[in-house]
């Protein structure tokens, strides 16, 4: 008798695709801003003047990714605590604070909205009908040769820029929940924390 | 300088299940039309169809300037079922253009309300402070809106 090992099934059942997609994460916080978990949230509280936030970095796969001709498909679960207004909620920027180069989801204190920017120019989409105070699967997909930024919520294209004036092709990290200088809280599900979207 | 919408009532392809659904010209619209942006206000996944309103601007900082006529040709893609008048999530602006960030006009008059950007003087409609991801206060341009 002989016992046939999947293993691809096999590494599906322990969970080991869940954690491949998922991409290395950091905190950088403002004191005192925190940072904790609750087995199933990664739990920033974001102290007032501080743009603390959860992202990858330089050495990260997604990072790595940018820097040749990749198609950047990139996703989170996260949400708002209490109010969503001003929040960086889900997005691109070649380090944390180049915000020239900025492509993702965010509130402008008006609307909530898909922000495309390359050198300082910028497009700025709005959707209506937003709620982030609930749970939502955010995910962008960015080509580098700039033709085309496509922002996901929940499994279907809300906004999409084609101008490549304002799509940066610089090498990306990923971040999530910047309150943008707000006392406030934001949970980003994890896992997958920030994770490559295989669709 | 304007900017230009219109209301399209678009199959779809993808699916929810997929988190792939998408108006069908989503990933062509490079192709077929660069320079035009879009928002979708609605799916209906069980028809296969959803409510895109694009928007164009004839504003120099585009790539492609484009028109209301460019969104008329674009009603004629095969994927567009109808068009719409009007649709209740339609926001009063849908798109905006801007510019910011240290040193991205190369020069500003006020007085005119022109700046220059990458060697092309273009106009805008007022300044706004913003404030970047990492705090700090900015001029902000706008260019055009609506």
């Amino acid at each position: 008798m002989s016992i046939n090992i999947i293993k691809k099934d096999l590494r599906k059942s322990l969970g080991f695709d869940l954690f491949n997609r998922s991409l290395p994460l950091t905190g950088l916080l403002g004191e005192p801003s925190a940072l904790t978990y609750d087995g199933e949230y990664l739990i920033l509280v974001n102290a007032l003047g501080h743009y603390s936030v959860i992202g990858t970095g330089f050495g990260s796969p997604a990072y790595q990714a940018t820097r040749d001709t990749f198609s950047l498909l990139v996703a989170a679960k996260c949400f708002c605590v209490s109010s969503d207004v001003n929040v960086y909620i889900f997005f691109l920027e070649p380090r944390k604070a180049d915000y020239t180069n900025f492509q993702g989801f965010r509130h402008d204190g008006t609307y909530h909205c898909f922000e495309f920017r390359k050198a300082g120019a910028e497009e700025q989409d709005n959707i209506a009908d937003q709620d982030w105070t609930i749970e939502h699967e955010f995910k962008i997909k960015h080509q580098k040769s700039g033709n085309l930024c496509q922002g996901y919520i929940d499994g279907v294209l809300k906004a999409e820029s084609t101008d490549n004036t304002k799509i940066s092709d610089q090498p990306f990290c990923i971040y999530v929940c910047e309150p943008n200088g707000v006392s406030r809280t934001c949970k980003l599900k994890f896992p997958d924390g920030i994770y490559f979207w295989a669709g | 300088m304007t900017v230009f919408r219109k209301i399209y009532k678009v199959a779809t392809v993808g699916s929810r299940a997929e988190g792939n659904l998408r108006p069908a010209w989503a990933d062509e619209m490079p192709d077929i039309m660069p320079g035009v942006s879009f928002v979708v206000h609605e799916y209906d996944e069980g028809e296969g169809w959803c409510i895109c309103e694009c928007w164009v601007s004839d504003h120099p900082i585009r790539n492609h300037q484009r028109n209301m006529s460019d969104l008329e040709t674009l009603a004629t893609e095969p994927c567009v079922i109808e068009v719409l008048p009007s649709h209740s999530l339609s926001p009063p602006i849908l798109g905006i253009l801007s510019l910011s960030g240290g040193g991205s006009p190369e020069s500003v008059d006020l007085k005119k309300k022109t700046l220059v950007f990458q060697g092309k003087t273009m106009s805008f409609k007022r300044v706004e402070k913003h404030r970047t991801t990492a705090g700090i206060e900015e001029d902000h341009y706008i260019l055009d809106e609506g």
